[in-house]
Order: C-alpha cells, then structure tokens, then sequence
C-alpha cells in the first residue's frame, strides 16, 4: 500500500470480525538512549475526536471499556486485536498512532526507525494488508499516524496513512480532545 | 468433564490471553507480498492439564479437536504466551496450578487489575501537597505510562522492579543494590543531574519505590502533561518519604511520616527494601 491507500476489508472478507493489527520496526542500535516505539489505537467519532480518555488503548490501558479494542503484545513488535462486531455505532474510525515515547532522557525522533510497517490480519494471522511505512527524513517526526479502520457505509476498510506529528503527543491530545 | 465455555473476561485485564487456534494458516485472500510464519506451533504441543481453569475460555468453538483442553486448576495468567521465566518443557500440569505455563515472552503484566483497586484516591490534579491531610493520590493508566516521572530534591532512592530486584542511589553518585536497566538503555529509576526520573514507558517493570529528601528543597513530582505535587516537609521529629507503589496499571504516591533522625538504610528497612547484591558480569572468552 501507498499512503493514502485503502483496502476493503470485509467487503472482500464477508463474515470478518476478528482483526489483528501488528506492528513492526527495526531501531538503528545505540549504546545511548534509544527512541521507544509506543502503538496507541485511539477510537473516533464521525468528527474524528476521541470518544472519550477512555477510548484509547495502549501498553497500559489495554482494553476498550466495549472490549471491542485490546493490547496484545506478541510476534510483531506489539499488536492490537479488534473485534469489529463489538465496536460501538458511535466509532466511525480507530485510528492507529506510534510515538516515540517522551523520555527526558532523550527522547529521540523517527529518524533511527527502519522497516516500519503496520499489517492488517485475521486472528490466526492470515494477512490481508501491509503499509510499509516510507522511509523519509523523520528526524522532526515523533508521532506517526500508521493507518486507521474505518466504516464505509455498512463495511470496515482500512487507510494507510505515514502521516507524521512534529508536536509530539501533545499535538495528538489536541487533535483529538484527548488527556496525555 | 464440561468444557468452559464461558466468554473471554475483558473486565479482569491481568487474565486475558489470546485464544489461538492452533491450525494452520490458510490462503491470503488479497494476495500478501509476503506471509508470515504460522504462529506459536507449541501452543498445538501444550500438554493438557485435568482440573478446575479459572482463566478465560480455554476453548473456542473454532477451535480444531486437537487443541489442548485445560482440565485443571489454573490461577496463572496467560497460557498461550507466559512470562519470560516460564519454561517450554515445563511438565503437565496434573492439578493445582498456580502460574503460568507456556515460554513466549512477554513483558511483565500489570500487578493487578484495574478494577481492583482497593480504595478511591483524589488524583494529581485534585492534590497539592502529599501529607498529613492529603497522604495519597494515583495516577491514571496514562498518566502513569508516558514519558518520565520526574522528583525534584530527593537526596536518595531506592526501587524494587517487578523480580524484586532491588538497588539504590544517592544524589552524590553512590550507587548501591543492583541496577534496572531498560530495552531503551535508560535505567528504570534513576538520578539525572540532581532529579530522579522514572521510565514509566516501563512501568510494568517496577513494583515500587522511595525517595528520601534530607535537604532544604521539599520533594516535588512532575509528570508528561506538567502537573505536579510536592511531599510536605514534616516537622523537626518527623519528615515524610515519598512512597511510590504500582498497582495494576496506576502508579501511587504517598507521603509516608518517618524519623527525622532516621538513616536511609535504617528506612529503607522500615519499607523491607532489601538491596539486591550486584553481580557484575562480563563475556565469555574463549582461549
């Protein structure tokens, strides 16, 4: 996929529910702070913003309150399972950001980030789609959008999207209405 | 003996797993550039165990005949992907288990569940000073997760991680008990400069912590999105420790009164820290 793409997903797929979203990233080693790579789904309404704090899930609030969305960090370098019959009307898009996490220590930036990519699959890991992130100059870049679900009319498709924040997770909490 | 076939539990979060048929992966249906390795094949070989599961649904309706049923007590936590401790050949559990059974690694799990804290407590927002009036406050799953908490005029810390390993620091550079290092090569507790910062992107691994002021500065927190708290001084018998503890997904802090005249070692007894010898260890070499 190219930024920008997107791809039916249950259209082609009928009877899909279950989705798991790896993602994947290689770090240029260093024996300094490293940049520490965060996958965080966020879950929208039809304006884009958050539903709620709550509505977010990540290393450490690992589960939707719907259970519809969860964290589950397994073979690519972490993973979020959603189940597509349990998401809630209200949610038009979750949408998936990593960002690199802002340690004081030296924060760091996408530019030692290699190979990244977001993938799309079935539970038993039957892939439907990848977005291999593009490589460019992310040297201001610490936030990432990878991708999002999204509803099209009654089907779920999925965007890709290599769109980057240079606000941090700052930027991200005033985009969309959320508490960081 | 039935099968449990109870839905997977979203509300407990420290006993979800994901339930994985073993079978085979089938066909991409939008052609992949490439697939990967089918997942977790000794997940098929996991012996089976003859007992009351307390855990989620072992047992999906999709899942083949020759998946492993779970037949005995099992209070542990995920089965499909245990801790890094956990042993591949570890034998069949035969009855009572208490802990986990399969070898993927993973990172260490909340302590607890969300849902089970065991008291309300204000927030940081709702706190200015941690004291006699106002002992305790908790964090919320994000704040405690992102970024680095930051305490301001410790003279000394000392922190247990999630293995109980346990060292501690002074403001002055003496280092004692074992270090925690982090995959981001930053230690999970640790002075910079005069500060003490804690890598809450791995708070998984801490279990808890203290911070000891003896100087004129009070103690002071800061978190990502800027609040903060200070610890109140105390008076000339007594002066109040900062406590961390992680529960679950939510970091704690509370002031705790101790002795003025109270050492750090003679403090971090009253705690039960119990510094963790430092084995320094180096590579193999081969002759």
């Amino acid at each position: 996929m190219i930024p920008g793409a997107n791809a039916a997903l249950t259209a082609e797929n009928p009877g899909l529910s279950q989705l798991l979203v790896g993602f994947g990233w290689e770090t240029i080693p260093s024996h300094g702070p490293q940049a520490e790579l965060v996958p965080m789904a966020i879950m929208c309404d039809a304006e884009g913003r958050s539903l709620s704090n709550d509505h977010l899930v990540f290393f450490n609030q690992i589960v939707s309150q719907d259970g519809s969305v969860s964290f589950v960090d397994d073979r690519d370098a972490e993973e979020i399972d959603v189940d597509l019959s349990l998401v809630p009307a209200e949610v038009a898009k979750i949408v998936f950001i990593v960002y690199v996490d802002p340690d004081v220590r030296g924060a760091g930036n996408f530019s030692a980030v290699r190979s990244a990519y977001v993938r799309v699959a079935t539970r038993d890991n039957r892939e439907l789609v990848r977005f291999v992130v593009p490589a460019a100059d992310n040297r201001t870049i610490n936030v990432m959008m990878f991708g999002e679900l999204y509803r099209h009319r009654e089907d779920w498709k999925f965007r890709a999207l290599g769109q980057g924040y240079l606000t941090g997770l700052r930027g991200v909490a005033a985009d969309f209405r959320i508490d960081l | 003996m039935a099968l449990n076939t109870s839905p997977t539990r979203t509300d407990v979060g420290y006993l979800r797993r994901r339930v994985r048929p073993a079978a085979e992966p089938a066909p991409a249906a939008q052609a992949p550039a490439s697939r990967p390795e089918p997942r977790a094949p000794e997940l098929a070989a996991r012996p089976a165990s003859t007992g009351l599961s307390l855990g989620p649904a072992a047992t999906p309706a999709s899942a083949p005949a020759s998946a492993p049923s779970s037949a005995g007590l099992s209070l542990g936590g995920p089965s499909a992907a245990g801790p890094t401790r956990a042993s591949a050949a570890a034998p069949a559990p035969s009855g009572l288990s208490l802990g986990p059974t399969a070898s993927a690694p993973r990172p260490a799990s909340p302590a607890a569940p969300a849902g089970a804290l065991p008291f309300p407590a204000p927030s940081i927002d709702e706190v200015r000073e941690l004291g006699d009036d106002e002992p305790v406050l908790r964090l919320n799953p994000r704040e405690s997760a992102i970024g680095s908490l930051i305490v301001t005029g410790a003279s000394s810390a000392v922190w247990e991680d999630a293995d109980r390993v346990t060292g501690a620091a002074t403001s002055d550079g003496a280092t004692t008990g074992s270090p925690v290092t982090t995959p981001g090569n930053r230690p999970l507790v640790g002075f910079d400069d005069s500060d003490v910062l804690v890598s809450l992107r791995h708070v998984g691994r801490l279990r808890r912590a203290l911070f000891i002021a003896r100087g004129a500065e009070p103690l002071g927190v800061q978190i990502f999105d800027g609040s903060t708290v200070t610890v109140a001084p105390g008076d000339e018998k007594r002066m109040f420790v900062l406590s961390l503890l992680r529960i679950g997904s939510r970091v704690e802090l509370r002031a705790e009164p101790v002795d003025r005249e109270a050492s750090d070692e003679s403090i971090h007894r009253q705690f039960a820290f119990v510094l963790t010898p430092f084995l320094v260890t180096r590579a193999s070499r081969s002759r």
